[in-house]
């Protein structure tokens, strides 16, 4: 009965701490992380962090030249996140891609089969395409949402109630160029809201998220696909 | 679209408006000019019932004409085409970099005519839907059917100072620019080489990495020092799934490639583009690809905005029973590509022929073939099956090769045989 028992207690201590181990993996902050994804995959890889930090994303030649001379040039950059979800979809063959995180950063990978994931699309289901949390600095900021396709959806919410708006190209450097004012801009444009703001993607056009805040923001926006966006292509 | 606007789009244009005019506009107003004067008449006598106008005869509209033609041997077809002949868009990467004569990629639109499918050269400013009716620089037609397959239109307006000084760059996306990019590329004698990429999509989506890749082959075979350098408005070279082997393609051959650089003013004076984040980049000799956009004329109609709106198996207007659009203008889950207006033109004309009331088979579903140059010596391959309704079914991609450099000579003449005979 001894015995049993003490064996009871192995197994329970085992089995707590290995999902321990599984949750500090989950939880444990990488500098560095490779993610293969095997072809007809899609891998979402959700990077999180409690301070805003720059990510740089790299193929294996960008890599390779990276742990050469230690250079990020020609990576993909994504600065001042929080979270941030990147998708790698691997149709054609098998796909390698390594993140950087110069300040650590969690990872955690989802990986889904490509042709499941256009059936549940074009039963209907919306699924999340791409998203970020970045801290945006005091003033006028902005970044760019590229790669949109039309009807989708997209959802946009600041930290605080401060006005945000998703602008055309020409618009924002009407902005940034200083021919226009942020209010002027604001109150003819059409794609505005306070605190949040969500809406359907009207066309293939990148659009910027444009805030102004006091004392710096967070923004969180998350895009969704659905049906009639992957009519116009994934 | 009603009368009014659709004679406020004719001769629209941005001609004459500055930079700071463009700047000053909320993307909710329109892009167009004044109103001009209702001169239009009816050019053709009123069609008997199977009367089928085609805008546009590139890839699709040539396609859609020829198998209608088969198809529905008493159906009065007319081609409405801008310009005097036909010119391989694929065939424009290899003329800027001398792999080939323009004369081999231009085709007469004579077959046509032969088979009874009449061609007119003209340009169409609108389309009024409800009144089945075309308005073109030479008059108005009236169809009973119609294809809409203008291609893509490049967005100049949406790159400070392109408009007012087209001749700061010079690109293989339209015939003109490719004439004048070989001359640069014959006359350049060193320096720093820039190939700017448009945010997707764009029409064939690796030709601007093939443009790095054979312009650097170019100039390092003629002896002149050249450093290319991709600067992306995309995270990766595009299409996505074949990022990782562009990125080979260009480690081996050293070219420099930089992502996330959207280029919004080609400041051609000082010889530098700028980046909406201010950056410049300097160069020595530019390739810039405009953002591609869909013609104007498609949302002006109510047939799509940007691009039309069809179903992805018939290639019918979800609003207009008797509207079809396919290729690049069309918005489908298909790559923008010839291959694909091929096939998008040939099924597309059999769902128009079962609409007339021909017996037709359905057609197989769309497929994309494409052999993109790492160099002038070897191709990657690409193969994208979909299902009817536009569901991607497979793909697969392969590493360059020499084969697939002689399967990409055979693949464009192959398609230019089937839609112009020779
Ligand atoms: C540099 C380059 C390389 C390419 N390489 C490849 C490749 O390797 N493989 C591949 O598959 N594809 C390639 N493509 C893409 C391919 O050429 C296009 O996708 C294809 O031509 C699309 O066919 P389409 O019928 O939709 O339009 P287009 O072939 O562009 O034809 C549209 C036609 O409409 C006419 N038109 C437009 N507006 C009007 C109007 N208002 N009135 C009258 N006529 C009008 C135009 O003059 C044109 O003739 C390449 C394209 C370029 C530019």
């Amino acid at each position: 009965m001894n015995k049993l028992l003490t064996l009871f207690t192995v197994l329970i201590i085992f089995l707590l701490t290995c999902s321990r181990a599984i949750a500090d993996n989950q939880n444990s902050i990488e500098y560095e992380k490779k993610v293969f994804v095997e072809r007809e995959k899609v891998a979402f890889v959700e990077i999180t962090s409690d301070k805003p930090i720059d990510i740089f994303i790299m193929y294996t030649p960008q890599y390779n030249s990276y742990c050469k001379s230690g250079s990020t040039e020609g990576a993909f950059d994504v600065k001042s996140i929080t979270w941030y979800i990147y998708p790698i979809p691997a149709m054609f063959d098998d796909q390698t891609v390594f993140f950087i995180a110069k300040d650590g950063a969690r990872f955690n990978i989802t990986y889904e089969n490509v042709k499941d994931r256009i059936d549940r699309l074009f039963k209907g289901e919306a699924l999340l395409r791409s998203g970020a949390s970045a801290f945006f600095k005091k003033g006028i900021d902005s970044i760019r949402l590229t790669q949109n396709l039309p009807e989708l959806q997209i959802e946009i919410e600041a930290s605080e109630d401060i006005p945000i708006m998703a602008l055309k190209v020409m618009d924002y450097m009407a902005l940034t160029r200083g021919l226009k004012s942020f209010e002027e801009i604001y109150n003819n444009t059409v794609l505005k809201g306070k605190k949040s703001l969500s809406f359907r993607a009207p066309d293939f056009d990148d659009l910027y998220i444009v805030v102004k805040s006091e004392k710096g923001v967070n923004i969180k926006y998350k895009t969704w696909a659905n049906r009639e966006a992957a009519n116009s292509g994934c | 679209m009603k009368r009014r606007d659709a004679l406020k789009v004719i001769g629209g244009t941005f001609a004459g408006l500055t930079v700071a005019d463009r700047l000053g506009g909320y993307f909710t107003k329109p892009a167009y000019a004044e109103e001009k004067p209702a001169f239009h008449k009816d050019i053709l006598s009123a069609p008997g019932g199977k009367r089928v106008v085609i805008i546009g005869g590139g890839f699709s509209g040539v396609s859609f004409a020829n198998t209608l033609r088969e198809l529905a041997p008493d159906a009065e077809i007319i081609l409405l085409e801008k310009n005097p002949f036909f010119v391989s868009g694929p065939s424009h990467i290899d003329y800027s970099v001398g792999m080939k004569k323009l004369e081999d990629a231009v085709r007469s639109y004579y077959p046509l005519r032969e088979k009874g499918v009449k061609v007119i050269k003209t340009e169409v400013g609108g389309i009024l839907p409800e009144d089945n009716k075309v308005m073109t620089s030479k008059g108005n037609i009236t169809y009973n059917y119609l294809l809409v397959s203008t291609g893509i239109r490049l967005a100049d307006e949406e790159i400070l100072q392109l408009s007012e000084h087209p001749a700061y760059n010079a690109h293989s996306w339209e015939l003109e620019g490719t004439i004048e990019l070989r001359r640069r590329v014959e006359s350049f004698k060193g320096g720093k080489v820039v190939v700017s990429v448009p945010s997707a999509p764009f029409k064939c989506p690796p030709g601007p990495y093939e443009t790095a890749c054979l312009l650097d082959e170019f100039f390092k075979k003629k002896g002149v020092s050249a450093e290319v350098v991709v600067a992306d408005a995309n995270d990766k070279p595009q299409p996505p799934p074949l990022a990782q082997k562009w990125l080979t393609v260009f480690e081996k051959k050293g070219i420099k490639y930089m992502p996330n650089n959207k280029v919004v003013e080609v400041d051609g004076a000082n010889n530098q583009l700028v980046t909406d984040k201010g950056e410049k980049i300097k160069y020595d000799l530019v390739t810039l690809i405009p953002p591609n956009k869909a013609s104007t004329l498609i949302k002006e109609s109510g047939l799509g905005d940007p691009f039309a709106d069809v179903d992805p198996t018939t290639f019918k207007s979800k609003k207009f029973g008797n509207i079809f659009g396919t290729g690049d203008c069309a918005k489908t889950p298909y790559t923008k590509s010839a291959y694909t207006a091929f096939y998008e033109g040939k099924n597309a004309a059999h769902y128009a022929a079962i609409g007339m009331g021909y017996s037709v088979k359905e057609p197989v579903p769309i497929h994309n073939i494409c052999y993109p140059y790492a160099s002038s010596t070897e191709s990657l391959l690409i193969r994208v099956d979909w299902e009817k309704d536009g569901k991607m079914l497979k793909a697969t991609a392969d590493d360059p090769k020499t084969d697939y450099r002689d399967s990409r000579a055979a693949w464009e003449s192959t398609l230019l045989k089937s839609l112009f005979g020779a």
